[in-house]
């Protein structure tokens, strides 16, 4: 309790978008496997004719991936702190961009929020996809070295076998399948 | 021109695979994984090799399989593994941060031994002994405070060293009965040490890093294990071109296609602004070149310049070649049976792009040059790729196959071949 919060008033904003549901909730999210949208998951159900086409994950699929993790020091979701927003995710063929707006300059969770993003989109998104995190420009004192960590995939891996980090970031994803829901 | 043939797809392993590597005297193949073990593969090599440079395609292959299932006790994903020269050792290094030490043993079975005293049995050809052996841990080597990240023997076995994410580099003497003194701890770097190699026949060991240096350190005559020259890159990339005889799967596997090109218009991921981590680096066989990747994708050339062992490295060529980080750099000497004194082998290189691209690289006077051979994209379908090795032997059999490994866990084996 005693902690000193980085930022202990954050401004918390309404959501905006709904959620979208394209497609199928599953479980619960558990380590690695459910709710992954796979490849094979998808609901071909518009006219199999043309067999191997499949259907590409937009930026909004991707923000719904997103917007309900909880941060890492308040129990408010990543949408309401506009620590992710739908307008800073990119996708374009197999690759993935999302730009993360720390809530302030000096925030210490910035690391854990971006390890937090890569986990999810990590067991979530077909392993096609490429993902790069970024923190979006101007927003953080350090955002080029915490880039550089974020993009290290050696970094990530240890961090996921660290339990402890493990347990905070499990904590995060805990909400992350509300998808905007409430 | 030749062409990479995939001539092995082995057993996967159940997470990523982070390395592969040749037995230098043994017909074995070593991977580790995130999974925590270690796979062997074993293999035969075709009876009558190809007078060529290269096989064709329809040649007889070397035929894998897989041999033994090593679970170790490392408690996280082993990172790295190397093979002592003589082939009998194997260290590996685990982001539990500890080094581990295995050797072929034949496990004590109390009763059997009893049994068999006295009972005449012949020796059965080609192999030591009735029993099975096991490979076991002899030995943990435990200092590093945090992930250990690379593993390597000297190239006369006498010195073993490991690098960590604490930063630091580890020299390790090796001792009679899987003993093995530590003789030195280089501190220098100012982050993750991702990599460490020996020169091909010194005592030099280079260290890349997080940090964006490459340090080269040698035993200093007059003192002890000391950094003598801290490299730092400099030169712009060149592109890489291809001629226009240039074989259609070159081009496939090194020009963006129209798909890759939109996407490339679509989003440009901005590159990272930190200095770029250097992630491998491979000695040239004759041990007068180093070759680096880093997290932009250009493969660096460094050149000796003289022959005292702390003669200065400079950089001579960066090419740009993959789009993501290079992971992993394999270096093998010519496989012609009569090279050109400028022949300086094949460089093999491997990344996050999931490619593996193959250069000739041969010396001219005022420096070297790198030209493409052969490149497979996708190599480990959507996966990176985190290893390459060679097969690299005492007896030279087998030069030409390439392993490679990638975060589906899988291993594969590829070989050059001559035609399109």
């Amino acid at each position: 309790m005693s902690r000193q919060l980085d930022n202990d008033n954050p401004t918390i904003f309404a959501p905006t978008a709904s959620a979208t549901s394209k497609r199928v909730q599953q479980g619960k999210a558990s380590l690695w496997a459910s709710e992954a949208l796979s490849d094979d998951e998808y609901d071909y159900d518009s006219a199999s004719g043309s067999g191997e086409d499949r259907e590409d994950i937009d930026s909004e699929e991707v923000y719904d991936l997103l917007r309900s993790i909880t941060d890492p020091e308040h129990p408010v979701s990543l949408e309401a702190l506009r620590v992710v927003n739908p307008d800073d995710i990119h996708v374009a063929g197999n690759r993935v961009l999302v730009y993360l707006t720390p809530t302030i300059p000096h925030c210490s969770m910035s690391t854990l929020i971006g390890l937090s993003l890569r986990v999810r989109l990590l067991r979530a998104l077909p392993p096609r996809y490429r993902v790069d995190i970024r923190i979006k420009s101007g927003t953080h004192q350090s955002e080029h070295a915490v880039n550089k960590q974020l993009n290290d995939k050696e970094r990530v891996q240890a961090a996921l076998e660290n339990k402890h980090l493990l347990s905070v970031v499990e904590g995060c994803l805990s909400t992350a399948d509300k998808r905007g829901r409430t | 021109m030749p062409q990479l043939q995939l001539i092995a797809e082995l057993p996967s392993h159940s997470e990523p695979a982070w390395a592969v590597t040749f037995n230098p005297t043994r017909s074995l193949l070593a991977s580790c994984s995130t999974d925590r073990s270690i796979r062997l593969f074993s293999y035969i090599l075709p009876s009558s090799p190809s007078a060529d440079n290269f096989p064709s395609s329809s040649d007889p292959k070397p035929v894998f399989s897989l041999n033994k299932v090593v679970s170790t006790d490392h408690k996280r994903t082993v990172r790295s593994i190397a093979w002592s020269p003589d082939g009998r050792t194997l260290a590996s290094g685990s982001f539990d941060s500890t080094v581990g030490v295995w050797e072929e043993v034949i496990p004590s079975s109390d009763n059997e031994d009893e049994d068999q005293e006295g009972v005449y049995k012949p020796d059965v050809e080609g192999e030591d002994s009735k029993e099975e052996k096991e490979w076991e841990c002899v030995t943990t080597l435990e200092g590093h405070e945090s992930e250990c990240k690379s593993v390597a023997f000297s190239s006369d076995g006498a010195l073993l060293a490991s690098c960590s994410r604490d930063k630091s580099v580890w020299v390790w003497e090796v001792q009679p009965d899987a003993d093995f003194e530590c003789i030195a701890v280089m501190m220098e770097h100012s982050q993750d040490v991702k990599c460490i190699a020996w020169h091909p026949h010194e005592e030099i060991l280079a260290s890349a890093s997080y940090d964006s240096h490459i340090h080269l350190a040698f035993d200093d005559p007059d003192s002890d294990w000391m950094l003598f020259q801290k490299l730092h890159a400099k030169l712009p990339p060149t592109p890489l071109t291809l001629s226009h005889d240039s074989p259609a799967s070159l081009i496939n596997a090194l020009i963006p296609s129209p798909v890759e090109k939109e996407a490339d218009k679509q989003l440009d991921v901005p590159p990272l602004e930190e200095e770029e981590t250097v992630w491998s680096l491979a000695f040239s066989p004759d041990g007068g070149y180093l070759a680096s990747g880093g997290d932009l994708g250009g493969i660096r050339i460094w050149k000796r310049q003289g022959n005292q062992p702390d003669s200065t490295w400079t950089e001579v060529l960066h090419l740009a070649v993959h789009t993501r980080s290079i992971f992993s750099l394999a270096w093998s000497p010519s496989p012609s049976p009569s090279p050109e004194p400028t022949d300086l082998g094949l460089l093999a290189s491997a990344g996050g792009d999931g490619k593996i691209v193959v250069f000739q690289l041969t010396s001219f006077e005022s420096g070297v040059s790198m030209k493409p051979l052969a490149a497979i994209k996708d190599a480990h379908g959507v996966s990176d790729v985190n290893s390459v090795g060679w097969c690299i032997r005492e007896d030279k059999k087998g030069l030409g196959i390439l392993s490679s490994a990638g975060d589906d866990g899988s291993v594969k084996v590829w070989r050059l071949v001559s035609d399109v």
